[in-house]
């Protein structure tokens, strides 16, 4: 194609001279601005280059007229958040649990802390307001499987629950169904008889008498004879309005046949590096004994 | 008898336009499956229960699928189809090789995108981002795009213009650069020939910085250089005006390939990528704002002197709004590339605002321009069946666009400020869990806006089905007399 | 009938070739999906590579014998 540079009667400019399936380009400079500010980015790059640590050579690098490290940097940040929570978390962490609750600032700053490391940490399982679900005990009732004191959470927290800890709370109930303890027809009787007598649910004149029998010869030692529980073993009360597994018959034929066995962690930071500090875990006992169940 | 005029009519070159077609068509099929699919997983991220308990209908399993459909299958069909259309046209040579070897580019693309997407349902993931199917998917694609360059070069190399027009030189650098980005990225070792799993020959931070180095140049040569190179053809072509300035598209086009190649480490700020390369990878960022900006005026200022179009040609209106939606979210990138900016807006939404400002805007924007051009084209119609279809997608889509990314802006900025809030004691003011509770009802925004802008894209596949099957308006010559020549021709 | 088809045709031929033993020795589900579908691919894409070229060539035959009668007439 033949080369034939055009004027553009609307601009003013002439063309390349170069024409594409009839698109022509003009020979416009390049806008000021655009120029400028591209000069302008340049020297502001060169600048923060000259300023950061940028250039590598070998095994080291140009550590920048700063002298800036973002490890340095974080590392006083952590400091300054921990000298500001110190003076606080110090006190909670070698003052009694009780003396904490009793004690109207330091109990502002364990709630604090202990309702955001509750939210982070505990809520996933236990739900926003501790109220729990099905398999993960409410937080919130009178109903505790291990104890509701300050002193039995702050235990429970700090070392889990069939954690594997060494001090952990530990319990197992027999596999009365697969491990073949009871017939299929007496862990139906003794759903029944729990069902019925436990979590009212009899029917008129129902006849629970062979249930209660495998009930007082298996279950009674944990589960109590009028089914209040234990909290040495923590076998939960099947005499009460709110059940670990759900109130359906099924879910007590289930557990007796194969029984389920929840697991929480420890969160002392020995043994569970994600863990809590001390301060921080007494904080949460405090938080979760205020949740409405404490005692 | 026709036949034989319109044999002495016809153009010395006959293009292979059949292959763009269908190009043009899996363009259109896969842009309503990914829409389809991002409102689907929005409404899963408002309200999880939709995933239906089903594992192959999780988040985290369609979340890939969408994107890919977005980009390689969406984008990636548009780029073939117009860079098929531009280099033929522009070059004046009928695309290089075999018609047999266009179609099996064509068929063998859409087979890579199918085996894609399946994998990745049923849970074969290398799990690096956009960058997701494993080893043999990967090989396959290798094949195709190798076959893709050498038809896209063979065609420059047989033009019969003595210049390579600059909508070429974007496309190319896209097509070399995605094929070494994959090389290097997906370079992996199988456990076996015959085992999908495989493992990837980079460790540690490492593995980070190469995987963000090819994330980031995706951007930067997939769904920017490819889709400028669409832009200096059909801004252009639809406004009838010559592009603005040549020593621009000149400068602006080696600094941005030169610069995005670098700026990669942005998208691991404050990670354990050591701090020399972070700082690197901003102030490459920042440099890179201008080099992006030049498209943006190039493609702006070309309207000049035809900006009355805008009333009258609602497809060049996308065309025009995708280079403001660019300029934009390449404003908005070296701003958030700023290691302080990043600070608050890194892992929040506003990250997923900033990419669909650009994916929406700038990508699905510029190519419903070129498609709106192409369809009539290919098919020989004088135009299309309703402009005013073309303005209600063009505005339903916009408003999809606005509800999107300002949802993700406000959502954005605030999980990054809650996530950051201490109270007086020093301790977080927020949980998690409160910022997720937080965001829920822009969720639900951002997700009628993506229900709005998949409306759009049904109304524009409505309206191209009835522009092809209207008549054609290309025999107009079939009552002339033998012999005579159309004038022109 | 032209090289291209030809070169074509048995490249995918072979591919398919492939997909079949990629599916036959699979160690898992992906790769032996991954197999019989490529087996389909190259089968579907030479069927219809072939139409192609019949339909090419029975077009080419039509005009042959239309200019064998006279041409345009």
């Amino acid at each position: 194609m033949p080369t034939k540079i055009e004027k553009d009667a609307l601009t003013g400019r002439h063309t390349t001279g170069h024409e594409w399936d009839g698109l022509q380009e003009l020979n416009t400079p390049l806008p000021k601005w655009w120029l400028y500010t591209f000069i302008a980015c340049c020297i502001f790059a060169v600048g923060y280059i000259a300023l950061f640590p940028s250039i590598p050579y070998g095994r080291d690098y140009f550590h920048g007229w700063l002298q800036a490290s973002s490890r340095t940097a974080v590392d006083a940040d952590v400091k300054a958040l921990e000298a500001q929570r110190a003076f606080s978390m110090d006190k909670i962490k070698y003052t009694p649990i009780a003396q904490v609750k009793d004690d109207p600032k330091l109990l502002a700053v364990a709630t604090a802390a202990g309702r955001i490391a509750f939210a982070n940490n505990c809520q996933p399982c236990h739900g926003a307001g501790g109220e729990g679900r099905v398999g993960y005990p409410s937080l919130a009732d009178d109903t505790w499987l291990w104890g509701g004191t300050l002193a039995d959470i702050q235990q429970t927290i700090t070392y889990g629950i069939r954690s594997g800890n060494d001090r952990a709370r530990n319990s197992v109930m027999p596999n009365f169904g697969a491990g073949g303890l009871l017939t299929p027809a007496q862990i139906e009787a003794v759903a029944d008889f729990v069902w019925g007598a436990f979590y009212g649910h009899a029917a008129e004149g129902q006849d629970l008498s062979k249930g209660r029998a495998v009930f007082a010869e298996n279950c009674a030692v944990c589960h109590g004879a009028n089914g209040e529980g234990s909290r040495t073993v923590g076998a939960p009360p099947l005499k009460s309005a709110v059940h670990l597994y759900g109130d359906l018959r099924a879910a007590i034929v289930a557990q007796v046949t194969n029984p389920r066995m929840g697991v929480m962690p420890s969160w002392e930071k020995k043994t569970n590096i994600t863990g809590l500090d001390e301060a921080t875990i007494k904080s949460v006992a405090i938080y979760v004994h205020a949740l409405g169940g404490g005692e | 008898m026709a036949d034989a005029v319109l044999a002495t009519a016809r153009p010395v070159i006959s293009y292979n336009e059949e292959v763009i077609k269908k190009f043009t068509i899996a363009a259109m099929f896969w842009a309503v499956v990914a829409f389809s699919l991002g409102v689907y997983i929005a409404t899963e991220l408002s309200w999880p229960e939709f995933n239906l308990g089903l594992s192959f209908l999780n988040f985290g399993r369609l979340r890939p699928v969408h994107t890919s459909a977005a980009v390689f299958a969406f984008g990636g069909n548009a780029l073939f189809a117009t860079s098929f259309f531009v280099v033929q046209r522009t070059c004046r040579a009928r695309l290089a090789g075999p018609d047999a070897l266009h179609d099996f580019i064509f068929w063998g693309y859409q087979f890579f995108i199918v085996m894609a997407a399946s994998s990745y349902v049923m849970g074969f993931s290398r799990g690096q981002e956009y960058s997701e199917p494993e080893w043999h998917i990967t090989v396959w694609l290798v094949l195709i795009w190798v076959l893709y360059a050498g038809v896209f070069i063979g065609t420059l190399l047989k033009r019969a213009e003595p210049h390579i027009y600059v909508a070429n030189w974007f496309y190319l650098a896209f097509i070399l650069t995605v094929a070494v980005l994959v090389l290097v990225n997906n370079a992996a070792v199988p456990i076996s020939p015959f085992a999908a799993k495989s493992y990837v020959v980079y460790s540690g931070v490492q593995n980070a910085m190469v995987q963000w180095w090819y994330g980031h140049n995706a951007v930067g040569f997939f769904l920017t250089a490819g889709f400028l190179g669409m832009m200096y053809y059909f801004v252009p072509k639809q406004a009838g005006r010559p592009v603005y300035s040549y020593r621009l598209s000149v400068v602006h086009f080696w600094s941005l390939i030169f610069l995005y190649m670098w700026a990669g480490p942005h998208h691991l700020h404050y990670t354990s990528l050591p701090d020399w390369t972070q700082t690197l990878g901003m102030a490459f960022s920042i440099m890179l704002w201008m080099p992006s900006w030049g498209g943006m005026i190039n493609g702006l200022m070309t309207l000049s002197g035809a900006w009355d179009k805008l009333r009258t040609d609602p497809a060049l209106r996308f065309s025009v709004t995708a280079v403001g939606f660019y300029g934009m979210s390449t404003f908005e990138g070296p701003m958030m590339a700023i290691r302080q900016v990043n600070s608050l807006s890194h892992y929040t939404d506003w990250t997923v605002g900033h990419v669909h400002s650009g994916a929406l805007g700038w990508v699905a924007f510029v190519s419903f321009g070129a498609i709106y051009y192409m369809v009539p084209a290919l098919w020989k119609r004088s135009g299309l069946y309703s402009t005013r279809l073309v303005a209600w997608h063009y505005w339903i889509a916009t408003l999809g666009i606005v509800f999107y990314i300002s949802a993700m802006w406000v959502a954005g900025i605030m999980q990054g400020l809650m996530w950051r809030a201490y109270d007086k004691f020093g301790f977080l003011q927020y949980s998690f869990a409160e910022s997720v509770n937080a965001v829920h009802p822009y969720y639900v925004i951002r997700m009628l806006g993506g229900v709005m802008f998949l409306t759009g894209g049904l109304i524009m596949c409505y309206n191209l089905i009835r522009t092809v099957r209207s008549p054609s308006t290309e025999l107009r010559a079939a009552g002339l007399p033998a012999g005579v020549v159309l004038a022109g021709e | 009938m032209n090289v291209g088809d030809i070169v074509v045709g048995v490249f995918v031929a072979l591919l398919g070739l492939v997909g079949l033993v990629l599916a036959a020795r699979a160690l898992d589900q992906e790769i032996y999906v991954f197999g019989l579908s490529l087996v389909a691919f190259a089968g579907a894409f030479n069927w219809g590579l072939a139409l192609k070229v019949i339909r090419r060539m029975e077009a080419a035959r039509a005009d042959a014998a239309l200019a064998g009668d006279g041409g345009r007439g």
